[in-house]
Parts: structure tokens; sequence; C-alpha cells
């Protein structure tokens, strides 16, 4: 018994001895003053090579005190070239000597010029560096990623925090759509519909201390390109059909006087069936609005009738073609309702969803 | 000495069983699919346990403890093969625990250090009674609970029902392969007949509660992650590590942390139980040198073994799809069924 005591006791001795000498971090381990805390990063392409312009957290101190002025915008912006993103991010990380950290990466911004036909290619650099978080926000710049990102704000500690609040609330209010890495990571290559939101900066007037940001347009990915951009204003129902979005403004008239009402989304229901051997989306939205005085019907039932009209629109634009623009997401749809059906057609599904015909419900209800 | 109870064995199974849901899982062209291949591998499991639960009904004893009564030469054959499959299943758990961990987390650690870790752990667990084990095993279980937890509530706002969709292109082949597959890397059933012999009462309800708790599990895990992930779980091969990076929540920004303490626990928990299982195949046929330092060394054979291919990152070449279960089947199924048959006989004879 002893013996085996002993024996134990000497395993575990040496055993930890192993421990200590091979695990210490010492041998292979980077110092957080060795990296570059990336908050967002822009992907542009110019003369055939990848431009990129990372964000990269640099705290403002005021005084010895306080660790971080928040009252400052707390980034500074670095950027690299070269002909793959990895290569890009190398030459940023050599500008500095120091490694590009992405463990904190919010926000990737696209230029116009990006190809996001072999998505799995374009964000391998995501995948292959464990640290990236797959709810990472995914938008376009007006024209060049870099200039959103050379745009520095200061409302919250860092500047990105701003960009995905601004995004994050127009997703909820239907203004614009939200992609995320993982929506694009999971797609076949090329053969995807996306619907990206495009930030934009605009400045109102020399008086104006900080730039104002807008996500209130939204484009439509098609085969890795830009196809056509949707706007708030316009396409705004659109929205109501997607899942991130809760609410929604829209104006309405009663008796002659304009007003703005607030809808809430309350229910949907989709779902795909054949009628005559062709497709049919059968779709059923309930929204609630709360609205004062008498007039609340009327506006309930012009509002429903408005959304509908909008929504039959923007369907009869985006599948009424020879090859139709997936913005609803019905070829998942079809997917899970008639796996049949999508196995027959899976060659050629946009093919197949140009024939598909719409039977589009709203009902508004009065809060 | 009979001292775990039936669900102690059957949560000590369910996480060796986790271990490897969590390391690796292929859920193919439909995760709808693959859930229903579960059901029908539960139902496959409960079948082949059938045999060995009851030559325990009948005679009282486990398969092996059955055999040594009646014919010691068959049994130490019997314990060889044994044996020899846990060693196996020792050299592929080890390395498999060594290389997921390179793989999965940008730890400063290297692949020899963390297989020396995790071996001198899981050597210290195998010293321990099965009452200890079966204790240990009940907190990972929890543990692995409440991890699964965490990730289903920040997760479901994400979650989408279209993810567990039918669309496979040869749904019987696929459910043929994800049955078969499945039951090539059960290596725990192996595990599980022989610990049978530990438990005093109980043997059926044991196998029960161990397929129906497995298979609760896979089941809720597979579903959150193929509705969380969407179509990306179906292009991976680690969709439950890539869930964990997804969820987040007001407090932390992602769970690979928690994913890597539950599931290196759940890994060294079922190593140290295939060590335990080794020994006591070694002193049953080593008897006259089973307190020699070489018998007390030859469970930890197949973890020095596995450091050369770590060493030279050949380990995918080892990968646990492609291995027929027929090795599975023989030894949970057809030599309990030949016992038994056996035993019946017998009892005619005597009659």
């Amino acid at each position: 018994m002893k013996i085996e005591r002993f024996t134990l006791a000497l395993f575990l001795f040496i055993a930890g001895s192993f421990v200590l000498l091979f695990s210490s971090s010492r041998l292979h381990g980077a110092d957080i003053r060795q990296r570059l805390l990336c908050h967002a990063m822009g992907i542009d392409v110019e003369n055939g090579e990848y431009h990129i312009t990372a964000q990269i957290f640099k705290p403002s101190q005021p005084g010895s005190d306080t660790p971080v002025d928040i009252t400052q915008t707390n980034v500074e912006v670095l950027d690299g070239r070269g002909g793959t993103i990895a290569q890009a991010i190398a030459d940023c990380e050599q500008q500095r000597g120091k490694k590009l950290f992405l463990g904190h990466l919010k926000l990737i911004c696209l230029g116009r010029e990006v190809d996001l036909s072999k998505p799995r290619e374009l964000f391998d650099f995501c995948l292959g560096d464990k640290t990236v978080c797959l709810g990472t926000d995914i938008c376009f710049g007006e024209k060049k990623a870099e200039e959103l990102l050379q745009t520095h704000l200061t409302t919250e500690m860092i500047s990105t925090e701003n960009y995905i609040d601004l995004i994050d609330y127009n997703a909820k209010t239907s203004r614009c759509a939200r992609c995320r890495l993982i929506d694009l990571l999971g797609e076949e290559d090329g053969k995807f519909t996306a619907l990206i939101p495009v930030l934009e900066v605009q400045s109102k007037g020399s008086d104006v201390k900080e730039p104002v940001m807008c996500a209130e347009r939204t484009a439509v990915v098609q085969n890795g390109k830009i196809a056509r951009v949707l706007d708030a204003q316009k396409d705004g129902a659109v929205f109501l059909l997607l899942s991130n979005s809760d609410s929604a403004v829209l104006q309405a008239q009663t008796s002659g006087v304009p007003m703005a009402v607030r809808i809430e989304k309350s229910g949907l229901k989709r779902s795909m069936t054949t009628e005559e051997g062709k497709p049919c989306f059968d779709c059923r939205l309930t929204v609630v609005i709360d609205t004062l005085g008498e007039n609340g019907g009327a506006a309930a039932a012009q509002i429903g009738k408005r959304i509908e009209e909008s929504l039959k629109m923007a369907f009869e634009k985006s599948y009424g073609g020879d090859r139709a623009e997936d913005i609803f997401g019905l070829e998942k749809l079809l997917r899970f309702d008639m796996p049949r059906e999508y196995l027959n057609n899976k060659g050629d599904v946009q093919g197949y969803l140009s024939k598909v015909k719409a039977k589009i419900k709203v009902i508004c209800m009065v809060k | 000495m009979k001292t775990l109870t039936p669900l102690q064995l059957a949560l000590t199974m369910c996480c060796c069983r986790l271990f490897t849901l969590l390391s690796e899982v292929r859920l193919g062209d439909s995760p709808a699919l693959f859930m229903v291949s579960l059901a029908a591998l539960g139902a496959v499991e409960a079948v082949l346990l059938i045999p060995c639960i009851g030559l325990i009904k009948k005679t009282g004893k486990a398969p092996l403890e059955f055999l040594y009564e009646k014919n010691t030469v068959a049994a130490q054959a019997v314990t060889v093969v044994f044996m020899g499959f846990f060693l196996w299943d020792c050299f592929l758990t080890s390395g498999g625990l060594a290389y997921y961990l390179d793989r999965f987390f940008s730890t400063d650690i290297s692949r020899i250090a963390a297989l020396f870790c995790a071996v001198a752990v899981a050597g210290y667990i195998s010293s321990l009674s099965s009452s200890s084990v079966g204790k240990c095993a009940a907190l990972a279980f929890g543990a692995f609970v409440i991890f699964m937890l965490l990730l289903g509530v920040n997760t479901v706002a994400d979650a989408d029902i279209m993810g567990l969709h039918l669309a496979a292109e040869h749904p019987k082949e696929s459910f043929a392969y994800n049955i078969s597959s499945q039951l090539s890397q059960s290596r725990e059933l192996v595990l599980f007949v022989f610990l049978l012999s530990d438990l005093k009462q109980g043997h059926r309800r044991s196998a029960a509660l161990y397929i129906i708790i497995a298979l609760c599990m896979a089941q809720g895990c597979i579903c959150l992650a193929a509705t969380a992930l969407g179509d990306l779980a179906s292009a991976t091969d680690t969709p439950l590590y890539y869930l964990s990076c997804l969820s987040s929540s007001g407090i932390a920004e992602r769970f690979d942390a928690g994913f890597m303490a539950v599931w290196t626990a759940l890994g060294v928990l079922r190593l140290g139980i295939i060590i335990h299982c080794i020994s006591r195949c070694v002193k049953r046929v080593f008897a006259p040198f089973s307190n020699s330092l070489a018998a007390k060394l030859l469970p930890f054979l197949p973890a020095v073994l596995s450091v050369p291919i770590l060493y030279t990152r050949r380990w995918k070449m080892f990968v646990l799809f492609a291995q027929p279960p027929y090795i599975i089947v023989s030894i949970v199924g057809v030599v309990p069924l030949v016992l038994l048959a056996v035993s019946k006989r017998r009892r005619e004879v005597e009659d």
C-alpha cells in the first residue's frame, strides 16, 4: 500500500512538473501588448488586389486615473494590401510589428467591387482564425469600405458600436436587413441571394460636430454581385417579412390628414405549396397598430391594404423575371415544406422560383 | 466490487457518448434525417443489448463473469478481445483529445503537452473507485446540461426551424450511412457491457436510461445546432463547436471557453474509464504480473503511440467515420447472444 501510494505520488509529481514546464505560455504565448485589437474591418478590391482597412482599439487617456476617455473615438485605422485578404492582414501586422487579434471583430464592411460569389473562400481568414465570432455583422459601404472605417464616432466607447447599434435598430424597425457572417458562410458558392445593409455617411453641414450615419438602404446580392438596392422609404414593407424585424413606422392618411403610425409585427405564417404544377407562396402577416381617436379602424384597413400592395409589388419585381431574386428566402422555405420538389429542381432553383405565385394576406388590427 | 448505481453507470456512458458528439459529427445533407437516424440507432442499440441483459437476468452474472465460471480459456480470450478494443479506444480518445484541443482553440500548449496532461488526469481518475467515477460523471453530465441550456437560451432567437429539412438526395443511403457511422462511434457500448458487472441490480434500467438519456441529449444538441447554424451545420464536421462560438449573451460574447471546459471534462472522464477498464483486463489476463510496472504502464501505451502521429500532424488519417461497426456489434451483441444460448442449452441438459 505504501509503495503504491509512493508510486502514485511520484507519478503525480512528475506529471505536475511536466505540466508546469510545457504548458507555460512563456514558451508560445503572445502578450496583449503585442496584439492589435481589431473591432471593424473594411475589405475593398483595387487593381486586382485586396485593400484591408482595420479599425484598431487605441485608448485615449485623459489622465492617469481613467484608462479610456469615452469622449474620444479610441480607435486608429491601419490599412494593408495584398493578393489575398490574409496577405493584406499580414501587411497590416508588419506595419506595427504586432499580431492582429480578430476576437473582438464586430463588423466587416465590404466595398462595392468585392465579389461575393464564393463567400467561404472570401471569409476563409475568419474560419481559419478560431477567434472570429460567427455573429459578426456584414455591411456594404456607400462606395468603398475605407470611407466608412475612416469615419470615427464618439457616441459609444468605440466607433464600431455605433455602427452595430444603427444596423440593429434599423433592422428591428424594418428599415434595413441584417446580415451576419454565418448567413454567408452557410451558402453554397454563387447560388444564393443575400440582403446586406448599406451604411452611409451623411454630413449635414459644417456646424455639425460629428458625421451622421445612415442605414436605410439594403443591397440585394445575387450571384456574388449587387443586383439592386432596396430603399426603406419605398420598400420598407419587404423587411417586415424578415425575421429580424419587430416593428415599422408607416404613413397613413385618414380624413385627408397624414399621420405616422407605428406598427408592430404580431405574427407571420409562410408556406410553400403547389398549385396546377406551379409553386405557390402563401403568406399571412398580422400586424398591430396603436392609434388614438375614432379613425383607428379606417387607418388599420388602409395600412393593411398598403402593406399588402407593397409586398405584392416587391414580390412581382423580385420573382417576376427569368431569374428570381430570392429576397424572401423562398428557397429555404421550399426545401423545408416540399423537399421532393426542391430536390427535383435543385439545379435551377432560381428559375423554378421565377414561376412562383404569391398569395399574400395582411391583417392589421388596432391595439 | 459492485458499487455503481444504474443511473451512475448510465450517466457515465452518456458522458462518453457526448464527448464523441461534441468532438465531431457529420449531419449530412439533411439534419432532420440525421435525427431520425439517431432515433433508429437508439432502437438498434437496445436490440444489441438485449442478449446481454437477458444473460444477466437469467444467470445473475455479466458476460465475462459467467464465462469465467464456465471456461477459463474462452474467458481469457474474450478478455483479450475486450482489452484490445479498449486499447484501440484509448488510442483514439487520447489522440482525439489532443488533436481537437489544438484544432478548436488557439492555445499555447503543444499537442504533446495537452496529451500528457489529459492522460495524467485520466490516470488519476482510473485509480478511483467505481462509485467515485460515477459521481464525477454525474457532475460532468450536470455541467453539460447547464451548458447546453445556456447555449439554447442564447441562440433561440436566431433559431430557424427551416434548418431541420428533409431534403436529402439519397435518403435511404444517407439513413443507412448515418446509422452505420454513428454505431461505429458508439464505442462506449463495449464499456457498458464490461462495466455491467459493477452493478448489483437494475441492469435493464441502466441500459434503458443510457439509451434514452443519450438519445435525448444528442437530439437536443443536433436540433439546436441545425436550427441556429442553418446550412453551416451540414457544411462543417464540428457544428457544436461553431454553435458555442455563435452564442452570445449580455454577459459573455461567446461560449467556446465553456465548450472547452465541458468537452475536456467529458474527454478526460472517458479516457479515465477506458484506462480503468484496461487495468482490470490486464489484471485478469496477466494475473501473475498484474503488480509489475509493465502491467501498470500498459494502459498508457496507446496514448504514447499516438504521440508520433500527432507530432507529424497525421491524426486525420485515423478519423473514425470509415470504421465499420462489426466489432462493436460482435462484442456487444454476438458474444452475449452465444453465451445466452449456451446457458439455455446447459439448463435444458440439466433439466
